[in-house]
């Protein structure tokens, strides 16, 4: 136990760092590079004056050093990201607005990678070696090979033009008074709007699948050739010996140890659900996270552009951390090397 | 009776060139990686004499055919016509030029430094140097690589070039992170022990012993990333990041023909078609090569 807090103390200091050295990069690039983005942001008929202030006041005007650590003094004492020369609101107010739509997207996303991942692999892995594993090795490769946008673009045409099964773009607006997190869906499902919170749930069903299928086939193949390494393993042969039941067999001695390169490959998954979810939030115009980068990023907005990056940094090491604490947790062995 | 023991003159055996037939044996009895070498020897073919290939080359400009405007998939124009009735296989066609060219630029600029870097932190392990590059490394896999590259590309210009650019700085810490694990453990080696001891240079190791040694894994690496770098540099010309309109680029068609569907569904389809049919080539063939070259290890 004591173990675990000094690892979580060191990787939150080395995080920190990272963090640290993640920004000011962002920023000399931001500064080195030609463009001036506060002429940009007011447009060329905007008089000199008022671009000269408005330098001034975002720290332009001054050396990088100095304003980089102006700006890192406002995220730590007031949690204050700068201002948006795009949306023209504070940068921390326009992340609180669309981070966490993409967050309730993600959610769903990563239930159902956990869930259909690890059943289709299992089943794979039964099946080794019959149509059934070769269908789905078949379509799981297909599922890996074709990017996320590709995928969006047939459902598109699919389930929403053709059948007209989902609506082919768009969140259903949620009322002000109901708004507490954020995300679309839990607000309404907190309200008690079922109707409502069925009409998110059926918009958010195209691009959950779109961002999903991929990583659920990726997922899929590294549980299926994880399982079948253990099925072959000495420990499975003797436990079937000593007539401990198929079912316990599967599921707790087979799965448990199969669960760690799973682990560790959906952990990476999760943490790249967002950035993979840039293109699929365009196709169906989902106003969440990811979109929000990509117009910062084009606008070359800096302030923005520098948060964006670091949220991103963020739920990376978060889910790093998560993913040693899961596996350190599934994995005895690791468990005692720690503790030595 | 004595022992005659024939002697003939031993046929000389380059080990090399027998490694590489045992290695083509087996990479050619999987017809999946077959299919995958064939998919890219034609992909690659078709994009070098694009403009031969390509029904009405003309296309790939700024043309405009009035009268032929969006006409479907047929004997006519293979994939049908755009907008300003472009022909757009022969667009396709050119676009996959460009495609390919941003993955080899990608990886000729992304590789060399990135396995560099790998090799150095690998060789001064240990040291200063050691810890700042590795730590740099783990900076930019903190980031996905698309918003990276975006930010990049961005912040210099918005042309082809820079995208190539902006993915290679997303790119080389993947290799320089698989060269120090190899060089990492190729070091607990015992030959490579031995050799150490017996005075010869580390450089000298790193470069004679280490580097062939590590080729495999980061050639087959670098078969599975064309798909990706193309994934990507396509996300990117979707938004407008890259090859500039008029040229066609495999993305900007794809996004281009999103507001015209359902109907004309073929502006956006084949193109997207047109990534899967790539990616899928240089995935199988990644993966026969990893088959094949990974015999040894085990």
């Amino acid at each position: 136990m004591q173990n675990t807090f000094v690892m979580l103390v060191k990787r939150a200091v080395h995080f920190i760092l990272v963090l640290m050295l993640l920004s000011f990069l962002i920023f000399s690039f931001i500064r080195l590079i030609p463009g001036d983005p506060v002429r940009l942001s007011l447009g060329v008929m905007a008089p000199e004056e008022t671009v000269q202030r408005m330098r001034h006041e975002l720290y332009f005007d001054r050396p990088l050093v100095v304003q980089y650590f102006h700006w890192l003094q406002g995220v730590v004492t007031k949690g204050d990201f700068g201002q948006s020369l795009y949306t023209h609101h504070a940068v921390s107010q326009d992340i609180a607005t669309y981070l966490p739509r993409s967050l309730e997207l993600a959610f769903y996303a990563a239930i159902l990678i956990l869930i259909f991942g690890v059943l289709v692999g299992t089943v794979s892995a039964l099946f080794k070696n019959t149509w059934i594993d070769n269908v789905i090795r078949f379509l799981s490769y297909l599922g890996v090979v074709t990017p996320p946008y590709v995928i969006a673009l047939f459902l598109l045409i699919l389930f929403a033009y053709t059948l007209k099964w989902f609506p082919i773009g768009g969140v259903p607006s949620i009322p002000e008074e109901i708004v507490k997190t954020g995300m679309p869906g839990l607000d309404a499902l907190l309200a008690g709007n079922w109707a409502l919170y069925g009409k998110v749930l059926k918009s958010l069903v195209l691009p959950t699948l779109s961002i999903s299928l991929g990583s659920i086939a990726y997922q899929a193949r590294i549980h299926r050739s994880s399982m079948i390494e253990n099925i072959n393993a000495d420990y499975i042969a003797f436990a079937r010996v000593a007539g401990v039941s198929s079912t316990r067999l599967v599921m707790k001695h087979m799965m448990k140890p199969s669960f760690i390169p799973t682990f560790t490959i959906y952990g990476l998954q999760v943490a790249a659900l967002l950035g993979n979810a840039f293109l699929i939030e365009v196709i169906f115009r989902y106003p969440g996270f990811s979109q929000y980068s990509l117009n910062v990023i084009l606008n070359k907005d800096p302030y923005s552009i520098v948060a964006v990056t670091f949220v991103f940094g963020v739920i990376f090491a978060v889910v790093n951390l998560l993913i040693d604490l899961g596996v350190s947790w599934l994995d005895p062995r690791i468990r005692l090397k720690a503790s030595e | 009776m004595v022992n005659t023991v024939n002697i003939q003159t031993v046929k000389k055996v380059n080990p090399r060139a027998e490694a590489m037939k045992k290695a083509w044996y087996k990479f050619s009895r999987n017809p999946l990686s077959v299919l995958g070498l064939v998919v890219v020897v034609g992909v690659i073919f078709v994009a070098v004499f694009a403009t031969v290939l390509a029904p009405h080359p003309e296309d790939a400009g700024l043309s405009i055919h009035m009268t032929e405007t969006f006409q479907a998939p047929g004997l006519a124009h293979l994939a049908g016509t755009d907008e300003y009735g472009r022909d757009v296989f022969s667009r396709i066609l050119i676009g996959l030029r460009y495609s390919l060219a941003i993955g080899l630029l990608v990886l000729a600029i992304s590789v060399p430094f990135g396995v560099l870097m790998g090799l150095l932190a690998g060789y001064y392990k240990g040291r200063l140097i050691e810890a700042i590059i590795m730590r740099f490394t783990e900076l930019f896999m903190s980031i996905p690589p698309l918003i990276l590259a975006m930010v990049i590309c961005t912040m210099f210009s918005s042309k082809y070039i820079f995208a190539a650019i902006g993915i290679a700085v997303a790119w080389w810490p993947w290799y320089t992170r698989i060269t120090y694990n190899l060089v990492t453990s190729l070091s607990n080696e015992l030959y490579i022990v031995y050799t150490q001891l017996s005075g010869v240079k580390m450089m000298k190791i790193i470069i004679q012993e280490m580097l062939p040694n590590i080729m495999s894994p980061i050639l087959t690496k670098m078969s599975l990333d064309m798909g990706s770098i193309i994934i990507t540099a396509s996300s990117m010309s979707f938004v407008g990041l890259g090859v500039q309109p008029p040229t066609p680029s495999l993305g900007e068609m794809i996004s281009s023909g999103i507001k015209y569907l359902p109907n004309i569904w073929w502006l956006t389809i084949m193109p997207a078609l047109m990534v899967v049919l790539v990616v899928l080539g240089f995935n199988l063939l990644g993966d026969g090569l990893s088959d094949v070259l990974s015999v040894e290890e085990k």
